[in-house]
């Protein structure tokens, strides 16, 4: 049976722990900065799910029309303190991730997967971040109702609603992506199945057949959405393997 | 047929589990059943609201908790809590109505069946993780910590795959994959923690007695981001 032996002061792989280099350096990888770090950033998402309940009004702004960036920028600072915390403690995040899985290939300790697992999560997960930034700077949102037989016009290409139908299980609209007066695409916008072109995803939220048949539509960017996804996939992927390891080796 | 009987037999076959184990097995296959019953009558993946949701965390922890193997003593203790935490969950579930009416088309879709399900399922192993952790701090045996390190990873794995399917179908459904509400930051919270649980046990010092209860507080913020949340707060996850 595995004890632990009291006072022994080796990583249960039996490593020497990391941060045991003395400087700067040292300090980029050490693992109680890791740890220092995700608890303050714990603290500053608590705070900020209690003010999002106390200020609705503000918190649901932060879901509008506009980039999260003109958000926190645009509002004072009493508002907004909780998300510059959780912004600057994810940067420094960042970094001792990064100093920690150059310092973990240098090292070379252990098996290559043994070695590319945890390797495979951080860039997952700074690619995640990766995607939140470019969201947070250029994202948009815009919705409206637009009657069948109208269009509405977006930069370089206009949306034009052919036709609008409650249909036997679900609702749908169909519309023409138009440039002109030529049809760049055609496609059906039901729930859960937007149609994207040209960065933009146009999605059905409802639609009405009273006074007038007409959709409502939202028409949004998300620029960071591919880089949050294929983030996923690459922190999924180094888990699954960080699991098969471990199962095997504890 | 109303089988919501089946439901209710498994909260007394809990709390028989606490003396034998295989009748926390039968506890989590009346569940199991009374699920299957309602998908085949709903159509559906029975997965929204309490009602549903407690008994899928009841039938995943009891079923589940059958990965654990070990010695007699330690085994008795793992299974009055985990019979103890099912029974609990599947009484609350008959206090709430079950949700039967037609899902908004916005729920009609897999990725909602898999983030909702993963979720689940990874609640369950945190909940298993969260019991050894209990039981280490009573006995010290380094199995015990190992094994609770076990189910938190794969929890852990579980529970990315599940946000990830959240993302996506968030994603495809209201165009963004991420909203700022607080279930969200809660799940970010939730993510945050076990992973600050993973770095804290490569500590030299800090494995044993300190990442067993870590593991132990973690099931207490995945109860509150589940449950408390959506009752105190504003939540995108409110249909």
């Amino acid at each position: 049976m595995d004890q632990f032996i009291p006072g022994n002061k080796k990583a249960p792989d039996g490593s020497a722990p990391f941060g045991a280099k003395k400087g700067l350096w040292g300090i980029l990888i050490s693992q109680r900065l890791a740890v220092w770090l995700m608890g303050l950033e714990i603290a500053a998402l608590l705070a900020g799910s209690f003010f999002m309940e106390q200020s609705k009004e503000v918190a649901g702004a932060m879901n509008g029309s506009f980039p999260l960036y003109l958000w926190i920028t645009g509002g004072p600072l009493a508002l907004t303190w909780w998300l510059w915390a959780a912004i600057l403690l994810l940067a420094l995040l960042t970094i001792n991730t990064l100093c920690c899985s150059i310092e973990s290939i240098k090292r070379k300790k252990g098996g290559l997967l043994t070695l590319l697992a945890p390797q495979i999560i951080h860039a997952g997960f700074l690619l995640i971040l990766v995607a939140h930034l470019a969201s947070s700077l250029g994202a948009s949102k815009l919705t409206g109702q637009l009657p069948q037989g109208a269009a509405a016009r977006l930069p370089g290409f206009d949306i034009f609603m052919d036709k609008v139908a409650a249909g036997p299980k679900k609702p749908y609209a169909q519309v023409e992506l138009v440039s002109g007066g030529a049809i760049l695409k055609r496609g059906v916008l039901s729930p859960n199945h937007p149609v994207f072109f040209r960065g933009y995803g146009i999605y059905l939220q409802g639609l009405t057949m009273e006074p007038y048949p007409a959709a409502y539509i939202e028409v949004s960017r998300e620029p960071g959405a591919t880089w949050a996804f294929f983030g996923g996939i690459l922190f999924t992927a180094g888990t699954v393997l960080l699991v098969l390891l471990k199962t095997g080796q504890e | 047929m109303n089988l919501i009987w089946l439901a209710w037999a498994s909260v007394p076959l809990y709390l028989a589990g606490l003396f034998k184990r295989r009748l926390l097995f039968a506890g989590g296959l009346a569940q199991a059943a009374y699920l299957l019953a309602r998908g085949v009558m709903l159509g559906r993946i029975p997965l929204v609201g309490p009602h549903d949701t407690l008994i899928f965390l009841a039938a995943s922890l009891a079923g589940f908790s059958f990965l654990f193997h070990a010695a007699p003593e330690r085994e008795k203790a793992f299974r009055i809590l985990i019979g103890a935490m099912a029974a609990l969950f599947s009484f609350f579930a008959m206090l709430a109505p079950p949700f039967e009416g037609v899902l908004p088309p916005v729920l009609s879709t897999y990725w909602f069946e898999l983030h909702v399900g993963l979720s689940f399922f990874s609640y369950a192993f945190f909940g298993i993780g969260a019991a050894l952790g209990a039981i280490y701090l009573l006995r010290r045996e380094a199995a015990l910590e190992k094994s609770q390190y076990r189910f938190i990873l794969s929890g852990y794995l579980l529970f990315s795959v599940a946000m990830i399917a959240g993302g996506v179908w968030a994603y495809l459904a209201w165009g963004s994959y991420w909203l700022w509400t607080p279930k969200e930051l809660w799940t970010s919270i939730i993510w945050l923690y076990y992973s600050l649980y993973l770095h804290l046990r490569l500590r030299p010092g800090w494995h044993g007695k300190n990442t067993a209860l870590a593991g132990a507080i973690g099931f207490i913020l995945v109860l509150f981001t589940y449950l408390g949340v959506g009752l105190l707060m504003k939540s995108s996850h409110t249909f």
